[in-house]
């Protein structure tokens, strides 16, 4: 079973998560910090990162900088989670090293496709 | 193409989850900024603390009030009702508790059809879906249900 780790600090967006992904076998767990999230990450090594952009000010960016320069986590995907029409935050998304990004709100079919084409490509799927 | 006898939770290229929201304190500030972040919804979800759905605040509620308060010129062409100049008594800080209407509502085991009728009903361009513990999940659009419905007009059935 794939894992991904939510790094955000609404409780609403892992409940979405688990209902998108839980039918297709993908287990997920949350952080709600920045500092929280990168551990979790080293520790865990989870096959995929779902990280929100604004997360309290700029954390997400930070942390998204964080996971890329680590060797332990700069090999996991990470897709920033930014609203629909926010292109500043997109772009300031992948500056940081994120590897894609998934608008808010978005639909089961497509958070479950952008996940696996991630997963295929680390080969965990 | 989606047929409208889909349950809503069965919907997964309908179903917008993370949906646009404020809660009950939020001024018109927050409400502009929260329904600018996701145009198809047309409006801000109302939700409390614990994340159960309260009402709902259609982008119409607002954007007339809006015109009023930053442009009074062009705002004086149109039909003011009295109801428009209550709410225009606290200005920008109107809160959203007091401009929020009934949702409409839908459980994830509605179908389509129900949610559209339910829009309907409440002249509402987007439903909210809630969860079996009656926390927001998610909405669906009304245009859009109707764009992928009009694909296969046989498709479409009455609410049950």
């Amino acid at each position: 079973m794939a894992t991904v780790l939510l790094i955000d600090d609404e409780a609403r967006v892992g409940a979405a998560l688990r209902f998108a992904l839980s039918p297709h076998g993908v287990d997920v767990v949350q952080e709600t910090s920045a500092a929280a999230g990168i551990e979790r990450a080293r520790t865990s090594a989870p096959d995929c990162i779902l990280l929100d952009v604004d997360l309290a000010g700029d954390d997400g960016l930070v942390a998204c900088r964080a996971l890329k320069a680590d060797d332990r986590t700069a090999r996991i995907p990470v897709i920033m989670l930014t609203g629909m029409v926010d292109a500043t935050s997109t772009a300031r998304g992948f500056e940081a090293g994120a590897d894609d990004y998934v608008p808010k709100p978005f639909t089961p079919r497509e958070l479950h496709a952008r996940i696996q084409a991630h997963l295929r490509r680390a080969g965990a799927a | 193409m989606t047929p409208l006898t889909t349950p809503v939770g069965q919907a997964d290229t309908l179903l917008h989850l993370v949906p646009p929201v404020v809660s009950p304190r939020a001024d018109v500030r927050a409400l502009v900024r929260t329904v600018a972040s996701d145009p198809l919804a047309r409006c801000a979800f109302v939700a409390g603390d614990d994340g159960r759905l309260l009402g709902v605040v259609p982008v119409d509620e607002i954007d007339r009030d809006l015109l009023m308060l930053l442009a009074p010129g062009v705002a004086a062409q149109e039909l003011v009702t009295a109801r428009q100049a209550a709410r225009l008594a606290h200005g920008l800080d109107e809160t959203a508790q007091r401009l929020m209407r009934t949702a409409a509502c839908v459980g994830l085991d509605d179908t389509l059809a129900v949610a559209v009728q339910r829009m309907a009903e409440r002249r509402q361009e987007s439903a909210a879906v809630v969860d079996a513990s009656g926390a927001l999940l998610g909405y669906v659009a009304l245009f859009e249900l109707l764009a992928d419905a009009l694909v296969a007009p046989q498709a479409i059935a009455p609410a049950s």
